[in-house]
């Protein structure tokens, strides 16, 4: 697969009042300035993900960032508190395979004392035992619920057979029951040491606050972040040679399947083409699995595409666990072999305009948007090209960038064996005859 | 003029809102961030319309809005109608209260506002369509008894409301199986008729422009009169301390400790005290917080009251280690007893638990389609329209402690309890 940096000549999409600039230390800081209100949102990234962890320390990088935030040398954990009731800011974490994010929403006048709290907790966290033992119990508890539910498991099941022994994204970045409780305060000050580094760190922001203001505002808080960074290793490809299957007994009501293949990796000039074919793919799976078969409450499917690697993926949830896999490899192949209207694309692009303009009421999705598209392609304007571009394109262009990457399938199904017959699976292909 | 206007407040756009002659109330927000426009259609009914015998209906009937109706004239022509206009839309059915909504570009509006009509007024039922739904709900049931949390919410079903059916959107199979045409029009001619419905539109929009269109379009709905809605009664009931031991994953743990709160229905002035006193009970420099997570067993506590109709509740909770999960009911308990000492409530903590729920509702209106889709609908049905929403915060700065220990004396102090203490050694209900 040829891979080039992608962009279009398309910049309808792209909104103004976006500044670049570095901090002294050289951390990249993107801000889109947003006026007529008084909310603030700002993402710290740091980048890495999957790709610094190792088997034996799954989640560290969330338990440590979670830690940290509970108060610092200059704002203990009392103080802080009280400063999150005086602001009643919200912090939202997620992590995922490429980096970890740490979303700040607070209003305009308690931004400046939030940043100057938020880095402090990051290069001089006070780590009190006690309350890193209630952040990793409280963590512990989170993790085991999703895990306890097989509607979130099922797409852990799928990731065995189709990412391959050794693949960094099989490493959780948020951890396994087994390695979050292994974590002890030391590890979590050498993490944070090691990897809190102006090198590692991108900053984006979307509010009222002008560029000039932000920046005096970052300099001397995260500022303060040394020099530095990892040298972080390529992403290889998925190493799935053969369509796989894994099965997993529970005693559910409902049996849940997904598979997943290769789709075009950050980059690509194929990602508009493919998530275009996988959006028709999931209004075909609604027409054929639900509507037609009534198989199905929910079924599903999409690609990612802001990843180093992308995948395909296809869910359902169904009591004919087989009728509906097969059916669902056979929707796959039909698009593929371009068995579709062009309403179904235009319907796409349709759709992405309006999501889009959701998007663009919120801050929160506003930093996410500026910080995926620089941290996978190295500028911000990417990702929102590449809503732009979803679905504005032809049937065969759609078809056959499906065709194109078309490959092996790494199925996952969890089902009940006393209700369902493991005998009758297979790995089914979504290559065409 | 077929409509009246009346201006209200809000913190980052202008509102309108005003009512059809059809008794339709209309809610317009503009906001220009955006060119976007989101319509919502929210229905006071729900699961709390339910008998046992229709217990899942309301749901059922959801899902049959999106599809065929007589200008689409089945599932298939629908979904093509909203891939050509570029629609995102769901809804949710609820105890007290069903919404639908749809987002579109807003030079699609009209268009937008068409298929919203449709889909409202004139539903087919096509008995093939319900046929196939019922296996599709029974889909959606069956996933959610996978649901960690499914045992819990089933057990405060029995406990806690008096007729269990009345809390449950999902119904029961046998119901959910046995769903037919007739009774489909038996609930929309009952419940989804404008005087007992509200339009929402927020977005890129200027709400005198788009008056006459839509009052022209949704006037012709035909006004009905039937709803009980306000007549149902309070479906919430603890004549005793009880405490249920309920069963749920290994490695968790949870207490929840329930007392019956003021209804929104007719105890509403309860309300403003009890959201204070809520916010109050969950700053985290607060006793509450200090005792039982600061320095206690508790990985984190909260203290709300639920602004409801039918179902008004007061709950204490927390996560804890299972063992020590009945130590934490006591411990629980016994700041329950504390916050009846003298000083417990101070007025600074009062004006910032008052500040602090003014600074959340500019957060929650951040995102105009948020308000449309969420905010506007449940307040306009849990505060019988949206005028205590507009006076809201104004009658949260006249709490006073005073009012906080009026609260707590009427609906805490004395009052039973429904204990519930969640491990995995707890018990599972069939």
């Amino acid at each position: 697969m040829i891979s080039l940096l992608f962009t279009l000549v398309l910049f309808a999409a792209v909104p103004e009042n976006v500044t670049e600039f570095d901090l002294d230390n050289g951390i990249h800081v993107i801000t889109r300035t947003v006026t007529g209100g008084e909310v603030e949102g700002l993402s710290l990234f740091l980048v890495g993900g999957s790709r610094v962890l190792d088997e034996s320390n799954q989640g560290i990088e969330a338990f440590s960032l979670e830690a940290a935030l509970a108060g610092s040398d200059t704002y203990p954990d009392e103080r802080w508190r009280q400063i999150m009731d005086t602001t009643l800011a919200s912090w939202n974490a997620s992590y995922n395979y490429d980096y970890s994010r740490y979303h700040l929403k607070c209003l305009s006048e308690d931004l400046p004392l939030l940043l100057d709290g938020f880095a402090d907790c990051l290069l001089e966290p006070e780590l009190d035992p006690q309350i890193v033992q209630r952040i990793q119990s409280s963590q512990l508890v989170a993790l085991q619920s999703d895990l306890e539910d097989p509607d979130n498991r099922i797409w852990l099941v799928a990731n065995q057979g189709f990412m391959g022994a050794g693949h960094p994204y099989l490493l959780r970045p948020d951890g396994i029951p087994s390695t979050l409780a292994s974590f002890e305060v030391e590890d979590v000050r050498e993490w944070l040491t090691s990897r809190i580094k102006s090198g590692n760190i991108v900053i984006t922001h979307a509010g009222p606050t002008s560029p000039e203001q932000l920046e005096a505002l970052l300099e001397v808080s995260f500022g303060r972040i040394p020099e530095g960074g990892d040298v972080l290793p390529e992403v290889p490809e998925f190493a799935i040679q053969n369509d796989t299957l894994v099965v997993e007994n529970d005693e559910t009501l409902t049996a849940y399947a997904v598979v997943k293949f290769k789709a075009p990796p950050s980059g690509s000039v194929d990602i508009p083409a493919y998530s275009t074919a996988m959006g028709v793919v999931d209004e075909m799976l609604w027409q054929v699995l639900r509507t037609e078969h009534a198989l199905t409450y929910a079924p599903s499917g999409g690609s990612t595409n802001s990843y180093r690697q992308n995948w395909g993926y296809m869910y359902i949830s169904t009591t004919e666990p087989v009728l509906s896999a097969t059916l669902m490899a056979e929707v796959f192949r039909n698009v593929a072999m371009g068995n579709v209207d062009q309403s179904l694309v235009t319907g796409i692009a349709n759709n992405n305009r309006t999501i889009q303009g959701i998007g663009a009421q919120s801050m929160d999705t506003q930093c996410w948007m500026l910080g995926s598209g620089y941290i996978t392609v190295g500028d911000w304007r990417n990702s929102y090209e590449l809503q732009e571009s979803l679905g504005d394109m032809t049937v065969y262009e759609v078809t056959r960038a499906l065709t194109d990457w078309a490959d092996d399938a790494g199925w996952g199904i969890i089902a009940d064996s006393a209700v369902v017959d493991f005998s009758e699976f297979e790995p089914w292909s979504l290559k065409g005859e | 003029m077929l409509y009246t206007l009346i201006l209200m407040l809000s913190m980052n756009f202008p509102l309108v809102e005003s009512e059809l002659p059809n008794g339709l109330d209309i809610i317009i927000g503009e906001d220009h961030a955006s060119p976007i426009v989101t319509v919502c259609v929210v229905v006071n009914t729900g699961a709390t319309c339910e008998t046992p015998e229709s217990n899942g209906l309301a749901h059922f009937y959801e899902h049959m809005f999106f599809k065929g109706n007589s200008a689409l004239p089945d599932q298939s022509a629908y979904n093509a109608r909203m891939r050509e206009l570029g629609i995102i839309r769901n809804g949710t059915t609820g105890p007290e209260v069903v919404r639908y909504y749809l987002t579109v570009s807003s030079d699609l509006f009209e268009e937008g506002l068409e298929f919203m009509y449709d889909a409202i007024t004139a539903p087919l039922f096509d008995p093939q369509e319900i046929v196939n739904e019922r296996t599709v709900i029974m889909n959606e049931y069956e996933r959610n008894t996978s649901h960690p949390f499914w045992n819990l919410w089933r057990m405060q079903e029995e406990v806690l409301s008096i007729d269990k059916w009345r809390s449950s959107a999902i119904g029961v199979p046998e119901v959910i199986m046995a769903a037919n045409q007739e009774i489909m029009l038996e609930f929309q001619h009952t419940y989804y008729t404008p005087d007992n419905s509200a339009l929402i539109i927020t977005g890129d929009i200027e709400a005198e422009e788009i008056m006459p269109a839509v009052s022209e379009m949704f006037g012709q709905w035909e006004f009905g009169g039937r709803s009980n809605y306000a007549d149902l009664e309070l479906n919430i009931s603890i004549p005793r301390d009880t405490t249920v031991y309920v069963g749920c994953p290994e490695g968790l743990g949870m207490v929840r400790i329930v007392f019956v709160g003021p209804s929104m229905a007719d105890q509403q002035e309860w309300s403003y005290g009890a959201d204070v006193w809520g916010q109050y009970m969950g700053r985290m420099t607060g006793e509450f917080h200090e005792n039982l997570v600061a320095n206690g067993p508790f990985l984190d506590v909260y203290a709300s009251y639920y602004s409801q109709r039918f179902e008004p509740s007061i709950t204490f909770g927390g996560t804890i280690d299972p063992e020590l999960a009945e130590e934490g009911v006591e411990m629980m308990r016994e700041e329950i007893e504390r916050m009846f000492e003298e000083g417990y409530f101070n007025e600074s903590g009062i004006e910032m638990a008052s500040e602090q729920l003014r600074r959340s509702r500019l957060f929650n209106e951040e995102s105009s389609r948020d308000m449309a889709t969420e905010t506007f609908p449940f307040w306009w049905v849990e505060g019988g329209g949206l005028e205590y929403y507009n006076n809201y915060l104004e009658n949260l700065s006249l709490v006073t402690s005073a009012e906080i220990t009026e609260f707590l004396d009427r609906w805490i102090k004395d009052q039973p309890s429904a204990v519930f203490i969640i491990t995995p050694e707890g018990e599972w209900v069939e």
